[in-house]
């Protein structure tokens, strides 16, 4: 019995010791590949959620390469099929099919209203933007602090809660360089997606500056792929949708 | 007594709390539910495997109604011997379906636009600006009915790098939202409607792209060619011909770079430049600089004298919009059309069209109005003066309002100092209903630009249903 505690304590420690052998710039690093591989696609489901609970849905497509490239395309409903969004490092642009040009657009800006923004729609990996300063422990999991990398970020800080098991973020806290609280992002229903990675498939959003509103993010169908350089530039991306066929 | 009433009163408690308890998990079921409702395997639009087939679009009905300002000389331009209610009302209904199909490396597009019209201005609604392929109600007087395509394209593109279309298209050059100098194939801005979708030229059309790491990031080449006839593209160019043109895309230090150019017989050769870029993370300025070699200006006389004038008209744009923390855009672009009138030569003209109508009144004779007339595409169209400034203020979701952005507009021709209010609200009613009421109202003095419009106020309600 003695043993068995000193072997479970081992462990213990052990799993304890590999986490806080880790520097929270490799904690982070870990965060983004289990949330998403370096370039891949998937589609997501945007819900806007009213105080009286009416629901606006929307349903997007979205490629991503390598540290600085993110490519979307609504895909529903009809009143936003084609909008097309595309990010390269801090340049992002909006392409409305039929009634213009490709127009360049800021992270703090919403393509579809209500509490996402731009940068939430076509984020890059936390480590791209972001330095982690340091990291605290708490039950189940870690708190990392994490600091824009430059100004053009949408967030100064956030405060990203870990779960220590699966290495993905459960809770982030999106604060302004004020210090004001600007959103919270929950994440929920670890999920298993193609190729047995095991992440979150729900993110809600809540925003003390939007009482009553909230946001829910669902993602599906997140799985590798691999695209040529010249899918993310300007002249693509009214061609965008075609990479589903 | 007192001990009934009190068990009374402890019973009534125990409901109550009962009740609140009943109440409060009636609250937690719906919570729990919300928690759980969501659908991981939610409905992805998918792609006809086997057809590749898709088809989606839009309706919009819009009713205008306009309050005419009798004064002015393109009311008596217009209208001088003709019988114009005041207000007219106009209602128009156009519905444009879009289609594509997409099959390994080649793809087809279509977008055509059916509109039918009732007006009560005299030569018909002032909404048909392109050239319809067939039209209908020919002989009513307020009814009117067009057809044609906005878009219709084929495209082989066997990597992503190459793709070649031809057909129909409309090509959007330019960074500018209400003006485009360097846009030389598309038909011009409304600048009242800058988002109005236009007609397209039939071109064929080319795209090549190249993407590497580095501050040069992306170079695309565009080249255009195009050809014009009696049935094809008129009024593109002179007359019968063969146009050819292209842009050079560069992404630099996070800077948009493009360069364009058309030439051809019987076309004035065009050469421009544009570039964009955010100098801040909510600060992003743009610009265009065109030149159109060779334009021939004509202006008049206020007795109806003609002066052409042989010029390489060279027209620029500089724009910046800046997104504050409350989510108010400011939008501004200041305009220079090299090709436009002076206010001197806007007011010599309007001077011409009111000689005109007074000697029409007095002696019946139409001949100063008949050139009037003549030069009328001209001096009556959208941003015919010189230097003009445009400035909007959006405010997105106020008062928590979602899907709500009203809107305030104004675009003033320097050079006169007349100016236009365009307030506009546009609300997304549901994922499919957008309700757009906007009005438009010119204000200046007489002899000036905005001062001399047909309409005093024009007042509008659009409703886009998308399917």
């Amino acid at each position: 019995m003695k043993k068995l505690l000193v072997t479970l304590l081992v462990l213990l420690l052990g799993v304890t010791a590999t986490a806080f052998a880790m520097s929270p710039q490799e904690v982070l690093e870990k965060v983004d590949r289990n949330l998403n591989p370096a370039s891949y696609e998937s589609y997501r489901k945007l819900i806007n959620i009213e105080p009286d609970g009416t629901k606006r849905e929307y349903t997007l497509y979205t490629i991503k390469k390598g540290e600085d490239k993110v490519a979307s395309v609504f895909l529903a409903p009809s009143s936003d099929k084609g909008r097309a969004t595309l990010r390269l490092g801090d340049n992002m642009w909006l392409h409305i099919p039929n009634v213009g040009k490709p127009v360049r657009i800021t992270s703090l800006q919403s393509v579809t209203g209500g509490i996402f923004n731009n940068a939430d729609i076509m984020r890059l990996d936390f480590g791209t933007e972001y330095g982690a300063e340091s990291m605290a422990e708490v039950d189940g999991g870690m708190v990392l602090q994490l600091k824009a990398k430059s100004d053009s970020v949408a967030y100064d800080k956030l405060e990203m809660t870990v779960d220590k098991e699966h290495y993905v973020p459960t809770e982030i806290k999106c604060i302004a360089a004020s210090g004001m609280l600007i959103k919270t992002l929950h994440f929920k229903k670890i999920t298993e997606f193609e190729g047995g990675r095991v992440r979150p498939a729900v993110m809600e959003t809540v925003s003390p500056l939007n009482p009553g509103y909230k946001s829910v993010m669902i993602f599906a169908k997140v799985r590798s792929r691999d695209f040529d350089d010249e899918v993310f530039t300007l002249n693509y991306l009214p061609r965008i949708e075609s990479l589903r066929k | 007594m007192s001990l009934f009433r009190s068990r009374l009163v402890l019973r009534g408690r125990t409901a109550a709390v009962r009740c609140a308890v009943l109440l409060l998990l009636l609250a937690a079921i719906p919570a729990f539910a919300q928690d759980e409702e969501y659908d991981l395997d939610f409905d992805i639009p998918e792609v006809e495997e086997e057809s590749g087939l898709e088809f989606w679009g839009q309706a919009e009905l819009r009713t205008i109604a306009k309050f005419l300002d009798e004064d002015t000389t393109a009311y008596k331009q217009k209208y001088f011997k003709k019988n114009q209610e005041n207000p007219a009302y106009e209602m128009l209904l156009q519905i444009k379906p879009e289609m594509s199909w997409e099959s390994g490396d080649v793809g087809a597009y279509l977008r055509p636009r059916l509109e039918i019209g009732y007006s009560q201005m005299v030569g018909g609604s002032s909404a048909v600006l392109d050239e319809p392929s067939e039209t209908f109600f020919d002989t009513e007087k307020y009814w009117d009915g067009q057809l044609l395509a906005e878009e219709m394209l084929v495209r082989w593109s066997p990597t992503p790098s190459v793709a070649v279309e031809g057909g129909k298209k409309v090509l959007k050059w330019g960074k500018g939202y209400a003006w485009n100098p360097v846009s030389f194939m598309s038909r011009p801005k409304e600048v009242n409607d800058p988002n109005r979708s236009r007609e397209g030229y039939y071109l064929l059309y080319g795209d090549f792209i190249s993407s590497r790491d580095g501050a040069l990031s992306t170079i695309a080449l565009t080249p255009v060619v195009s050809m014009v006839d009696e049935n094809i593209n008129e009024g593109l160019a002179g007359g019968e011909t063969t146009l050819v043109g292209g842009k050079l895309y560069l992404l630099a230090y996070d800077t948009d770079f493009d360069l364009m150019f058309m030439a051809g017989d019987k076309y004035d050769t065009c050469i421009g430049l544009d570039l964009a870029t955010n100098l801040a993370e909510n600060f992003a300025i743009h610009g265009e600089v065109g030149m159109r070699m060779g334009y021939e200006k004509t202006t008049v006389s206020t007795t109806g004298g003609r002066t052409t004038e042989n010029m390489n008209a060279l027209s620029s744009l500089l724009g910046m919009r800046y997104l504050t923390e409350g989510d108010t855009t400011y939008f501004l672009e200041y305009y220079h059309n090299g090709e436009g009138y002076s206010p001197l030569e806007m007011r010599r003209y309007q001077h011409l069209v009111e000689k005109g109508y007074n000697t029409y009144q007095n002696t019946g004779s139409g001949g100063l109005l008949k050139i009037a007339n003549s030069l009328s595409p001209e001096y009556n169209q959208s941003s015919a003066g010189r230097d003009y400034l445009y400035f909007r203020v959006s405010q997105k979701e106020p008062f928590d309002i979602l899907y709500l952005t009203p809107t305030l507009t104004t675009i003033v021709n320097l050079g006169d100092g007349s100016f236009t209010l365009n307030p506009e609200v546009a609300y997304l009613y549901s994922s499919n209903l957008e309700i757009r009421p906007r009005m438009t109202i010119p204000i200046g003095p007489s002899f000036t630009e905005y001062g001399e419009k047909v309409n005093k106020v024009n007042a509008e309600l659009r409703l886009t249903f998308y399917y």
